[in-house]
């Protein structure tokens, strides 16, 4: 079985870009939401893993961000969280065929977790482990909890990730710059996440999603200020905007190529793409990351 | 006992969330005979308006605003069977949903919540929402102001659709709106009528354009 120091022993990691953005390309009616795709049309999620292979990634990420069963029950597919996490990893693994490693996605629940909503910390945990579960049944190399944007949730879905027997789990937060600097919706600095999380045994930490490339840098600097954990960081390529009519993520690869050399002198271990990047951002990435090594 | 200082203890139970002291304070101010409205005003709204500021400058975050919350709503509770006839809170109706694609609500309830703590009437109509929906709700209810809100990079591009649907039927009615993800630039690219970076700011922004001051 796969551990974290044999990843770490490969040098710097390139995981994939996004995939959210990519499925909406399709402009297909019937993936809604869109861990759908997984049993409506394989074949094209099998062609979004295709292209970031070929563009240089070591590790995807199935397409399973929405798939616990509280985040499928609001489209009533609860009872279908099985069958959508196995065709995710059955998908991702076909495309990988032994070339990269395949990374189970763990998003947040979109519920309030007591004392600030309804949900039991035991449900939250609960229902995290079940996904989890499936997701390493199904033969995942690592899981990767992420978008966090509170620290409890990320700590329950992480120890929940050890219980059902993770051996390499990591988890991204997702912070907005402001007055007191990077924090999370709930408020907490990539400082103190790192050390908290690194404390409940999480193999690698960092910042994914958000603003785009520049402050996700920052949140890499802070974390590796207090913190000797491995790093992973997937900004966005900026935020979406409407060009013509079209919805545009203007930071470019060209600039993504900047960022990559900008991580690689942080001393990031793993590097990817959220929103908006594209096989293009992570291609431009590994021609980095070649000249580098 | 001076009434401005009860106002203000009130004030603090708001702010710091304490939900039952909140409840069971504005029971004794409404049994003393006080009058609701400046209950409301001088007390929960001055709460609740501290609240937002300290959010909108990144002093406190989403749990102390959800707490703070809560202990609106449980004030409230014990003051609505008084808000009635002369009393009654009606400033205008604001239409507030999550769009197609997205779960999160937590933006769009502490919306809700400070709205209709300033005296609108909210009709939420939950996560996940169409063009269609917000359409069919809007001419049901006739709201001033439709609201949308998203957190997901993904699903922000759809209130596009929601503000072109709404045109192709020919409905005026002012759009609005928020999530993390969004900025006044957005906004005007996709033709909203505003765009609210905080549930502070969006209070303001309706009362803008509904000119209440």
């Amino acid at each position: 079985m796969l551990t974290i120091n044999e990843l770490l022993s490969k040098g710097i990691l390139l995981f994939d870009g996004a995939m959210g953005t990519s499925i909406q390309k399709f402009n297909l009616p019937d993936v809604d939401p869109p861990e759908l795709i997984n049993l409506n049309h394989p074949d094209k999620l099998k062609e979004i893993h295709l292209k970031y292979i070929e563009a240089g990634s070591n590790i995807i990420e199935t397409n399973t961000f929405g798939g616990s069963r509280l985040r499928l029950n609001l489209s009533e597919l609860g009872d279908k969280v099985k069958e959508i996490n196995t065709a995710a990893v059955r998908i991702a693994k076909e495309a990988a065929k032994g070339k990269a490693y395949v990374a189970g996605s763990v998003g947040p629940l979109g519920v309030l977790i007591e004392p600030y909503g309804e949900l039991s910390s035991e449900e939250a945990f609960n229902t995290y482990k079940e996904q989890i579960e499936i997701l390493l049944e199904a033969g995942v190399d690592l899981i990767l909890i992420e978008t966090m944007i509170s620290l409890d949730e990320a700590l329950i879905a992480l120890n929940a990730a050890k219980e059902a027997g993770s051996k390499i789990t990591g988890v991204t937060l997702t912070f907005d710059s402001g007055a007191l600097g990077l924090r999370t919706s709930f408020g907490e600095s990539p400082s103190d996440a790192i050390l908290k999380l690194k404390e409940s045994g999480a193999d690698f930490v960092g910042s994914n999603c958000g603003h785009g490339l520049t402050d996700i840098l920052l949140a890499a600097e802070e974390m590796k200020k207090v913190c000797d954990l491995p790093i992973l960081i997937q900004p966005n390529a900026g935020l979406p905007e409407f060009i013509d009519g079209n919805i545009v993520y203007n930071e470019s690869p060209e600039m993504f190529m900047k960022f990559t050399q900008r991580a690689i002198s942080l001393g990031v271990n793993f590097i990817g793409g959220c929103c908006g990047t594209t096989d293009l951002h992570i291609k431009a990435a590994n021609s980095v990351l070649r000249k580098s090594s | 006992m001076e009434i401005g200082l009860k106002f203000e203890e009130l004030s603090n139970m708001i702010i710091e969330g304490k939900h039952l002291d909140a409840e069971s304070s504005t029971k004794y101010l409404l049994e003393m005979g006080i009058d609701p409205k400046n209950i409301l005003d001088e007390a929960l709204m001055k709460g609740m308006g501290i609240v937002g500021q300290r959010f909108r400058d990144q002093q406190i975050f989403v749990p102390q605003v959800l707490i703070s919350a809560r202990a609106m709503k449980f004030s409230m509770k014990a003051l609505e069977p008084y808000l009635v006839g002369d009393n009654a809170l009606s400033k205008g109706k604001v239409l507030l949903g999550t769009v197609k694609g997205d779960v999160h609500d937590i933006g769009k309830n502490l919306v809700a919540i400070m709205l209709q703590g300033s005296g609108y009437e909210v009709i939420d109509i939950g996560t996940g929402c169409s063009a269609e929906k917000f359409y069919d709700e809007y001419l049901k209810h006739k709201t001033d102001i439709v609201g949308m809100s998203a957190l997901l990079t993904t699903t922000m591009v759809y209130m596009k659709t929601v503000i072109e649907f709404f045109k192709e039927k020919n409905v005026m009615v002012p759009i609005i709106i928020g999530g993390a993800p969004l900025n006044q630039r957005f906004a005007d690219e996709i033709g909203a009528d505003g765009f609210g970076r905080n549930s502070y700011d969006a209070v303001k922004l309706v009362d803008k354009i509904l000119n209440i001051n």
